[in-house]
């Protein structure tokens, strides 16, 4: 009976959980390849990317940053101890323009599509694994 | 037999105690962004390197803050944090309540700045702890103090 008991409550307590959120679409790296320094102006930037996030005034200078992000959380639920793990990740692009609005400087990091479900004592920045993932995505692998 | 179903009666009290959302200790991690590589930093060449080329090494900041009026501060920051934690509340509350950005404002986070002279030349790089890369410039106002 006691038994029987003991291994009913672990079926019962025993789960799993899983979330994802996505903010925003994830950049295309395949346009962002095409803007060139001192050609490219801040309304060409806009047109292909939309509305950035946010807009920085640095003296004379402007920067844009556009943005995405991916978070994946898994969870396992035991009897008495739970295990959470969340890995979020970004999309992220910033563009200098000089006085007149022409972009001098850009830089790209791409990393929504590198997003894990895994455990806490998981590693989720191996190498190995990112480059994996960088592969299946176009204009970011090599 | 009387003992039996006191023995099962106290199993079953048990477990309902332990069960998710009532009590429970929590292991959790949480990651932000991935780790800028220290030899990725160690490899810039400070009065070298321009706002281009460390771009082009280490990808997009995190934000961008004026500097000495025409220069400019690169911030790059991420988390990786775990631990311990007694919940007596729903885990599946506790998981949706989480954030998923990072908060600025938390002066322990992991991070380097590149600061950037107004011809945009790397003046100088510092990694350590946001609160001290940072003082006093933790949060950027939103809106100019002027117009609250």
């Amino acid at each position: 009976m006691l038994r029987t008991c003991l291994l009913l409550s672990l079926f019962i307590t025993a789960g799993c959980a899983v979330g994802r959120q996505d903010t925003n679409e994830p950049l295309d790296a395949l346009v962002i390849r095409e803007f060139e320094p001192g050609k490219t102006t801040a309304r060409e930037v806009v047109e292909r990317l939309g509305a950035p996030t946010e807009v920085v005034q640095l003296g004379r200078r402007t920067a844009y940053r556009f943005d995405a992000s991916t978070t994946k959380s898994a969870g396992l639920i035991l009897l008495v101890i739970n295990f959470f793990n969340q890995d979020t990740r970004s999309d992220r692009l910033w563009v200098f323009f000089n006085e007149q609005d022409v972009l001098t400087h850009h830089g790209g990091s791409f990393g929504t599509h590198r997003t894990q479900y895994a455990m806490p004592w998981e590693n989720v920045h191996e190498a190995s694994d990112n480059q994996s993932r960088d592969v299946e995505r176009p204009g970011v692998g090599k | 037999m009387k003992r039996d179903r006191r023995s099962a009666a106290g199993a079953a009290l048990a477990a309902l105690a332990a069960l998710p959302g009532c009590i429970n200790l929590t292991f959790s991690r949480e990651h932000i962004d991935e780790p800028v590589p220290v030899a990725v930093l160690e490899s810039l060449v400070e009065g070298n390197d321009d706002l281009g080329t460390c771009l082009q090494r280490l990808g997009a900041p995190y934000d961008v803050f004026e500097y000495r009026d025409q220069g400019m501060a690169l911030l790059w920051v991420w988390r990786d944090k775990d631990g311990f934690g007694l919940e007596l509340s729903s885990p599946i509350e506790n998981t949706s309540n989480v954030s998923f950005t990072l908060d600025l404002s938390d002066a322990s986070l992991p991070g380097c700045v590149l600061w950037f002279s107004p011809d945009l030349q790397l003046e100088r790089w510092r990694a350590g702890s946001v609160g001290d890369l940072l003082p006093g410039r933790l949060r950027r106002p939103s809106v100019p103090e002027a117009d609250r």
